[in-house]
């Protein structure tokens, strides 16, 4: 195996059972470490700015750096719950070798997000819709997350508890990205959006958006959603007394005979703005942001 | 000779003189060793017996001394201190929500709950595995006791980040209560594991009937550990819903 076989970059990619066991061993972790931020600084940028470009202008430097430091700050946050939770189910590992493990997994989920981003950006590039867009984008992170998780398996051994532990760190990482994630939104923003902050009002939270979009696709609507409803409503309202014509026009004395007007059922009316979806939590209007 | 550290050892009571993860290389490794490697190929008859496979070769971590069943009872009481105190850092990470007072409310009411089942369940407990003349010495129910509450403490003191995270950021008062409910039943539940576990462990020798029984008793200490630690804190916490 030739020396560039051997950088930690093409370990990441090639050989994570040995990363995993330098992990272990503490056996050359400077390199590995490095070279795993590296990755996932670089992997997580590009691929943001390849989901930034779906908007375009601003958006693209705003989402090359959030999703990295989502991830970043991701990672800072579980390290304590990973050590934690695999010295209690029986690993009862040193903090470096975590560290290590994780920042390993991360750099190669990454690496992986890289690999998916000119795809994605030409997918963008030849007219993806924006659900599709967000499908996309979820699909690339999903494997990517996959990816991750041969590096920690492959730590964990097969020792007890390995599922149980696995498991652990997945939900950990997954509350603990979604927040992260959460907070730092919008990535994927329409392309006809005027405005892009570089961050949202915090609104819920990750937690409650899941537990909002499960209640809401089983038919059961909360009062937040009821406001976007309403808002809805209003709008339509105020559209409607808007364009609405008079039925009987004012008569002054000296105005000449009036014009017959046409009946009201043959006047045309331009069809209303169509009720708002709840579709992506990117594009929720509400009352108190719009 | 190479020592070689297997962390399952250190923290599973059930293997006898292995509670401080070392042993010698040469040892057979065991089926539950971590990574290990792959199979050796079969050696012809004629070759010196293949050396076992070696797993990674992992130094001891503060978190394995912390979770040690051995040492007296100075030792196990200092281990159950510093559990006790990194329970507290998860109640520094609920209280963070208000600030202020319930900083200190919280960082005193999470540790609350784990000191009461131990000291409330475990004597009772004793009492009645004693009725049954099961094998459980002083000693070891202590040992039990200290490595429960320092599990739970780890556990709860490595989720306080991300406690920390949903409490401060989420927008409604039922997310953060919901998300810092969520940590203390892991943290609660990986204590009170450990702390069955490992007196499981020490029951080992008792005879079938007696075992039966003490698994009964074990069922009924971990229902009242689950009620008890929910009522303090429910009554202590006002982020999960408690006194305010």
């Amino acid at each position: 195996m030739s020396a560039a076989d051997r950088h930690p970059i093409a370990l990441l990619l090639r050989d994570p059972k040995e990363v995993a066991r330098r992990c272990l061993e503490e056996e050359g972790l400077r390199p590995l470490a490095v070279g795993s931020l590296a990755a996932l600084v670089v992997g997580a940028a590009v691929f943001g700015a390849v989901v930034g470009s779906f908007r375009g202008d601003a958006q693209i430097l705003y989402a090359a750096l959030k999703v990295p430091a989502a991830m970043l700050a991701a990672i800072v946050i579980c390290i304590p719950a990973f050590h934690a939770i695999a010295a209690t189910l029986g690993r009862a590992w040193p903090l470096r070798t975590v560290i290590a493990l994780t920042l390993a997994a991360a750099g190669r989920a990454s690496l992986v997000l890289l690999a998916f981003a000119p795809g994605l950006w030409l997918a963008y590039d030849l007219g993806l819709g924006y659900h599709a867009a967000a499908l996309a984008a979820a699909a690339a992170y999903a494997v990517s997350g996959l990816a991750a998780l041969g590096v920690l398996l492959r730590g964990l051994g097969r020792g007890p508890h390995a599922i149980r532990t696995a498991v652990a760190f997945a939900a950990v990482f997954l509350a603990a990205g979604g927040q992260t994630s959460w907070i730092l939104r919008p990535y994927l923003v329409r392309p006809q959006t005027e405005d892009v902050p570089f961050l949202r009002a915090i609104e819920g939270s990750f937690s409650d958006a899941i537990y909002r979009s499960t209640r809401s696709s089983v038919g059961i609507y909360d009062r937040a959603q009821a406001e976007v409803r309403d808002y809805d409503v209003d709008a339509q309202a105020r559209w409607r007394s808007a364009v609405e014509v008079p039925r009987e026009a004012p008569r002054l004395e000296s105005a000449p005979a009036p014009v017959e007007q046409a009946p009201l059922e043959q006047a045309t009316w331009p069809e209303p703005p169509t009720t708002i979806g709840l579709g992506p939590l990117d594009e929720i209007p509400t009352p108190r942001t719009r | 000779m190479e020592a070689t550290y297997d962390p399952t050892l250190a923290a599973d009571p059930a293997d006898a003189g292995a509670a401080s993860g070392w042993r010698p290389a040469p040892e057979p490794a065991a089926a539950r060793d971590v990574a290990p490697a792959p199979p050796e190929p079969a050696a012809p008859s004629s070759s010196p017996p293949a050396a076992a496979p070696e797993g990674p070769r992992i130094r001891p971590s503060w978190a394995a001394e912390l979770l040690s069943i051995e040492g007296g009872a100075r030792a196990l009481g200092r281990r159950a201190l510093v559990g006790v105190g990194l329970a507290a850092l998860y109640g520094l990470a609920l209280g963070a929500r208000e600030g202020g007072a319930a900083l200190l409310t919280h960082a005193l009411g999470v540790p609350a709950a784990i000191v009461a089942v131990i000291g409330l369940g475990l004597p009772a407990l004793y009492i009645l595995l004693a009725l049954f003349d099961a094998p459980l010495s002083v000693e070891k129910a202590m040992a039990a006791a200290a490595r429960g509450v320092a599990s739970a403490g780890l556990a709860l003191a490595g989720l306080a980040p991300l406690a920390a995270l949903y409490v401060v950021t989420s927008g409604s008062a039922e997310g953060a209560g919901v998300a810092g409910a969520l940590g203390l039943g892991l943290g609660g539940a990986l204590g009170l594991r450990h702390l069955v576990s490992t007196l499981r462990a020490a029951l080992a020798q008792a005879d079938s009937a007696t075992r039966l029984l003490a698994t009964g008793a074990q069922i009924g200490f971990a229902l009242f550990a689950l009620v008890l630690a929910w009522r303090v804190w429910g009554a202590l916490l006002p982020v999960v819903g408690g006194a305010s």
